[in-house]
């Protein structure tokens, strides 16, 4: 009963947790040193960038989470563009919309300016996909979504372990 | 006297040197005994009675001061009884009272302080004294009287029972001062102990209480020295002293824990655990179910670990406590254990979820606390968890599963024990103990084993099972060594055969080696002889290996994770020996590979074990290092008629490999430095006969081999072979490890030194170079003749070594030489720079002056100081050298003035030259060396980061980036320079190496954390800016830099105005 009580503010308050594979950690090559090569952005680099995103409800991050997974991260660096699709915890979650921002907004800020960004709730995961596909994706209403600063410091918050790019992460 | 006490009362109050000195002269005078007591007591009569107040005071004040320095024989039984009599008769004189307190104090701690003036004090202080009333001082005195009583004349005080108890609370009542309160908590908790308090119960309550939950910051000077967490600890134990608190301090907590936050909170669940085991369970039981909604909650909603783990140890303190009164009074214990299983196995359902781990954890501190709990939470969970393991095949489910088993397993260990290190006495189940997860042995064994041994199942699941085996083989009287010989060799199997997974591999191989460390014995016969045995043995087997994708070094590899206990160890030196002479009869690549793995896996468990400070090391110096040494001699005996394309002669032997030698080198290093004085005299003779007289006496060479042996071992002779000079490395490797008080085995040092510098000098062989400058060096250094010293440097290394540096020398040396002879006088330099000797200055002041020579300049700069600064293999507190602990700190005040002065006074690359120096300078000094010094430096370090030196760039950036953490208020004052020149240096087209623009990039990072935020917001904007650009870098590792400094300066809002 009580734990009910505390808990209503939370959308899923139980959700599953997922072990991060091991596997998928980029080994640095002795090619990443060399000078002359260029690197192209794939989508291995995407994925760390959005990864350790914590969750907007739980102290989790989207990967523990299963909202991004590698699989549907799309790059094509000579195209310029960028698709991710993103997997809500469950399909009525509110929270969609503030995850999908965060996902914008860590890429607004760490992907050149050349490349599209489609960010798209995953088919077949969420009650309202198209009203939250196409608010993700409208310049205009991103933009003013962050004028608003408290939302603005809720995806702060939310970016501030985005850094750890899938270690595990120290809270204090 | 009077007029000493006279000039005393006139002197004002502030003028504490003054009256101190009257102070003085007057103990002086009673101390020599010119002057008794007594007669000082009646001159200041006329004070102590005056109609004035002020006047009494400043005479109180007098007699207490020198009763404070006054010695002891002179005070004697009567005179404290008449002392004590004043002074209590007194207390109601409040105008004397800070004085008198100051008196008492001292008087109570004279050893003719009787039992009844304990009484007399303390009843006149609880009828005389509103303590509350007086400035700290006083009050501080007070209590210090009561800490003299309590500890002194506690019988005493007993006597004056409630009264005494009642007299403290009022005394206490109110305080507020932290250093006070202090000691009154300490004096708190001994009253509860000794006294019959429950006529007070209430009041000593709530006037304790009243300071819970601690709030107390030091202010930020910390005059006080006393810490938050001391008064939080003090507070504690008064609480948790006495039961009788209980029934008025369990309601609060509750309160306390539902209303306050953070570190309060943290204190209130901390306090609650330590008084529930005192309070026992008839006080608890009436909040269980509050203090379970409550934890339960905190530990599902932790706002970080540290929360968690408080919320915890309080559930098992609690349990704890129930499980105390559990006989007759069972169900408690039983009743709450059932909430909590009923509860917790609810959210196993789905173990996957969020919840279940908590948990796990809350299941897992119960069952610590006590022998009936841990039965009863495995009984009532265990079969359910094993029925839904057998029921789940969903590898994500049976791995949440396993750990929440895994934490019973801990969860046993740390209730029942683990098994004793180094016990491989066979297990004798003690029949009168045994632990209840014993009955559950067979299941447990079969799931872990059988989830670790699934090859194709998911990685977490099966590193569940390998961590539960560990854990169990651990746990005390759990597994007969016959089930802990079946998992070993599981494991065999998973290293050896089946597996391709790295990671289990890597995992098994770490706990089994933490197995070998408890259980030697039975690794040595289960895993060992295995292992060993798939090592090839000759030249055949190893191509065999070799086409099965040399499968020794992932063998050997294993090896040397599991082999540094002792009897493990020795068992295996002999087995790598042998399959050395096994292969070593071609010299192919394949071999040679093969003797460089085998003597790579020895040196790094010498290495281990010596880091691990074993004592079983130096005894290899008998028959390993010998037979290594033979290895490596023997064939530089023989005449082999082989020419490398460039005609010169070379020994195609696998030991005359130079990684070989190195690692061979490596070993003997270790063994050398693990022995005591007299063993290393012993083996450093040896090795002196073997290098300087080529005496092969000590190597055990068969007559095969010696009949073979054509040439003498001679490699410091300039006409020896290369492949005898590289030998020399081994002569470094133990000379170099010599300890102080060993002496080199040579009658002339002198000469040997002269010798080697010579020899040196005359040889292009670089490797002979190296390694003779380091012997001469480590020799140099360690040298305790001062006279003899002096000498040498005097007349070889100021002398003739120096004639060789100069471009106009009049010998006319050639370049390579002058390059040989600069390496070596740098070797010699640091050997004196590093015992301060004033020779090596000298020396460094030559090096710095060479700094304008075309062909030494760079060398002496870049090199010369990165060896006499930087920490060196050789020359170091672990090879025994002599090193003065400010050796860096004198080596940067001699060198720092004369590189800024050098640096403004040349041209061209002989500026360069200095600001390298500088580099490695800096790059090699305690940060606080160099923060404090760091003003005149500062403009040599911006001109280097206009320099096209890309490494002298980097060092530089990071020297900023240790600024920006150490002495931000300098980068404040220099941001409008350094940040566009460091934007620049992010730029890829100016040239600037990965390097270069990576460590810009994080030393723009780090300026946010700590230079202020209104210095540097105006550059905000432009930064973002200029690092949207940064992100196209074509370096992967750049871009991730600049992700990481673009999004730390998005995350830049300045102070949160809340």
């Amino acid at each position: 009963m009580s734990e009910q009580v505390l808990n209503s503010k939370l959308i899923n308050a139980n959700p599953t947790i997922y072990t991060p594979s091991k596997t998928s950690h980029r080994v640095l090559t002795e090619q990443d040193e060399k000078e002359d090569i260029e690197d192209l952005i794939d989508a291995q680099e995407v994925f760390d960038l959005i990864r350790s995103v914590t969750d907007p409800e739980h102290p989790l991050t989207l990967e523990e989470l299963n909202v991004t997974q590698l699989e549907h991260v799309t790059v094509n660096d000579k195209f310029n563009t960028v698709s991710i699709e993103f997997t809500p915890t469950i399909p009525h979650c509110s929270m969609a919309t503030l995850i999908g921002l965060c996902i914008r907004v860590r890429l607004l800020r760490s992907l050149p300016e050349r490349f599209k960004v489609d960010i798209m709730v995953r088919k077949g995961t969420h009650q309202s996909e198209q009203a939250v596909n196409k608010q993700l994706n409208d310049k205009e209403r991103v933009a003013a979504a962050l004028e608003n600063t408290h939302l603005l410091e809720v995806v702060n918050q939310c970016l501030s372990t985005a850094g750890f790019r899938g270690e595990p992460i120290v809270r204090h | 006297m009077e007029r000493l006490a006279r000039s005393y009362m006139i002197t004002p109050n502030d003028a504490t040197d003054d009256s101190g000195s009257i102070v003085s002269s007057i103990v002086q005078n009673i101390w020599s005994g010119q002057l008794s007591l007594l007669a000082f007591v009646t001159s200041l009569e006329e004070f102590l009675t005056s109609e004035e107040s002020s006047i009494r005071a400043k005479g109180t004040g007098l007699l207490s001061a020198v009763l404070t320095e006054c010695p002891q024989e002179q005070v004697n039984l009567a005179a404290v009884n008449v002392l004590v009599d004043f002074y209590c008769e007194r207390l109601s004189d409040t105008t004397c009272v800070p004085e008198l307190i100051l008196g008492l104090v001292s008087i109570s701690q004279f050893n003719s302080f009787r039992e009844e003036c304990a009484i007399k004090v303390s009843k006149s202080i609880f009828s005389n004294l509103k303590v509350q009333n007086y400035q700290q001082t006083t009050r501080h005195g007070v209590f210090l009287i009561f800490d003299v009583l309590l500890h002194s004349h506690l019988n005493a005080c007993k006597k004056l029972g409630t009264e005494f108890v009642k007299g403290f609370i009022q005394a206490m009542d109110g305080e507020k001062d932290p250093r006070n309160l202090l000691l009154a908590f300490s004096l708190v908790k001994l009253i509860i102990k000794e006294f019959d308090i429950s006529q007070h119960v209430e009041e000593l309550f709530e006037v304790t209480f009243c300071y819970f939950p601690i709030t107390f910051r030091p202010p930020p000077d910390d005059p006080y020295g006393i810490t938050s967490d001391d008064l939080k600890i003090s507070l504690r134990e008064c609480l948790s002293e006495t039961p009788k608190f209980a029934k008025n301090a369990m309601p609060l907590f509750l309160e306390k824990l539902t209303s306050s936050s953070g570190n309060a909170k943290k204190d209130s669940m901390e306090t609650l655990a330590a008084c529930a085991p005192v309070y026992g369970t008839e006080n608890i039981v009436p909040y269980i179910d509050d203090l379970w909604e409550y934890l339960k909650d905190e530990i599902f909603n932790a706002k970080d670990d540290s929360f968690e783990v408080i919320a915890l140890e309080t559930i098992r303190s609690l349990v704890v406590t129930l499980s105390a009164g559990v006989i007759g009074k069972s169900d408690h214990l039983q009743q709450f254990l059932k909430t909590v299983v009923t509860e917790c196995m609810e959210n196993l359902k789905v173990p996957e979820l969020k919840l279940s781990k908590p948990c796990g954890r809350i299941l897992k501190y119960c069952a610590m606390a006590s022998d009936p709990s841990y039965n009863l939470i495995i009984l009532a969970t265990l079969h359910g968890l094993f029925d839904q393991y057998g029921h789940s095949d969903l590898a994500t489910r049976k791995k949440a599963i396993l750990e929440i088993l895994m934490e019973f397993i801990v969860a046993a260990q740390n209730l029942y024990g683990t098994i004793e290190i180094n016990n491989d006495s066979q297990i004798e189940l003690d029949d009168d103990f045994s632990i209840p997860l014993i009955s559950f042995k067979k299941d447990l064994l079969r799931m872990f084993s059988s989830a670790l041994m699934k090859t194709d199942e998911y990685s977490e699941l099966r590193l569940c099972g390998l961590r539960g085996l560990h854990g169990m083989i651990l746990l005390k009287q759990f597994l007969s060594d016959h089930e802990i010989e079946d998992i070993l060799k599981y494991f065999n199997q998973i290293i050896l055969i089946q597996d391709n997974d790295q990671d289990i591999i890597k995992d098994t191989l770490k706990y089994l080696g933490d197995i070998a460390h408890y259980k030697p014995l039975t690794v040595l016969k289960i895993t060992i002889p295995i292992f060993i045995s798939q090592l090839p043995s000759d030249y055949e087997s190893l191509k065999l290996d070799n086409i099965h994708g040399t499968k020794y070094s992932k063998v050997l590899g294993a090896i040397s994770e599991i082999s540094i206990e002792r009897i493990i160890f020795e068992a295996l030196v002999p087995e790598i020996l042998v399959k050395l002479d096994g292969v070593n009869t071609f010299s192919s690549n394949l071999s040679k590979e093969y003797i460089e793995s085998l003597l790579h896996t020895l040196h790094t468990l010498f290495v281990k074990k010596s880091s691990l400070n074993h004592d079983d090391i130096s005894k290899y110096a008998n028959i390993l290092i010998p037979h290594l040494i033979a290895k490596c001699v023997g064939p530089t005996l023989e005449i082999r008629k082989n020419h490398d394309d460039k005609g010169e002669e070379y020994c195609d032997d696998v030991f005359c490999d130079l990684k070989i030698i190195q690692t061979i080198a490596g070993i003997i290093s270790i063994v050398t430095k693990n022995m005591n004085s007299r063993e290393q005299t012993m083996f450093i003779t040896q090795i002196f006969e073997l290098f300087t007289q080529g005496n092969l006496q000590f190597i055990p060479f068969s007559e095969i081999e010696k009949n073979k042996h054509v040439i003498a071992f001679n490699p410091l002779m300039i006409e020896s072979s290369s492949a005898q000079k590289n030998l020399t490395l081994l002569f470094t490797a133990a000379v170099g490890y010599m300890r102080q008080e060993v002496s080199c085995s040579i009658p002339n040092i002198p000469d040997f030194l002269s010798r080697i510098v010579n020899a040196s000098l005359i040889s292009n062989n670089k490797i002979y170079q190296n390694s003779l400058a380091q012997l001469a060096a480590s020799i140099l250094n360690k040298w305790n003749q001062e006279n003899e010293l002096e000498n040498f440097i005097k007349i070889h290394v100021m002398g003739e070594l120096v004639r060789y540096l100069p471009s106009h020398s009049s010998i006319g040396e050639s370049e390579s030489n002058r390059i040989a002879s600069l390496h070596i006088f740098v070797w010699l330099t640091k050997a004196l720079v590093l015992r301060t000797h004033p020779a090596g200055y000298e020396c460094t002041n030559y090096i710095i002056e060479l700094f304008n020579d075309d062909t030494l300049g760079k060398k002496a700069s870049s090199d010369g100081f990165k060896i006499i600064i930087g920490d060196s293999d050789l020359l170091n507190k672990q090879s025994f050298a002599i090193i003065k602990i400010l050796y860096k700190q004198r080596f940067f005040d001699y060198v720092m003035p004369k590189l800024v002065q050098g640096f403004t006074e040349s041209s061209g690359d002989a500026k360069h030259n200095y600001l390298i120096a500088l580099s490695n300078l800096l790059r090699n000094i305690p940060k606080q060396i160099l923060m404090s010094e760091i003003s005149p430096v500062f403009p040599l370090l911006v001109h280097s980061l206009s320099l096209p030196d890309p490494d002298l760039k980097a060092s530089t950036i990071d020297t900023f980036y240790l600024i920006a953490l150490e002495m931000p208020h300098i980068i404040s004052e220099h941001v409008s320079t350094l940040i566009p020149l460091l934007l620049s240096l992010t730029n890829v087209e100016d040239g600037n190496t990965i390097k270069v623009r990576v460590a810009a990039l994080q030393c723009l990072s780090v300026f946010p954390d700590t230079v202020p935020f209104d210095v540097l917001y105006p550059f905000k904007s432009k930064i973002l800016r200029d690092l949207g650009d940064v992100l196209d870098d074509k370096k992967r590792i750049v871009r991730k830099e600049a992700v990481n400094c673009r999004s730390r300066w998005f995350l830049f809002t300045g102070p949160k105005s809340s």
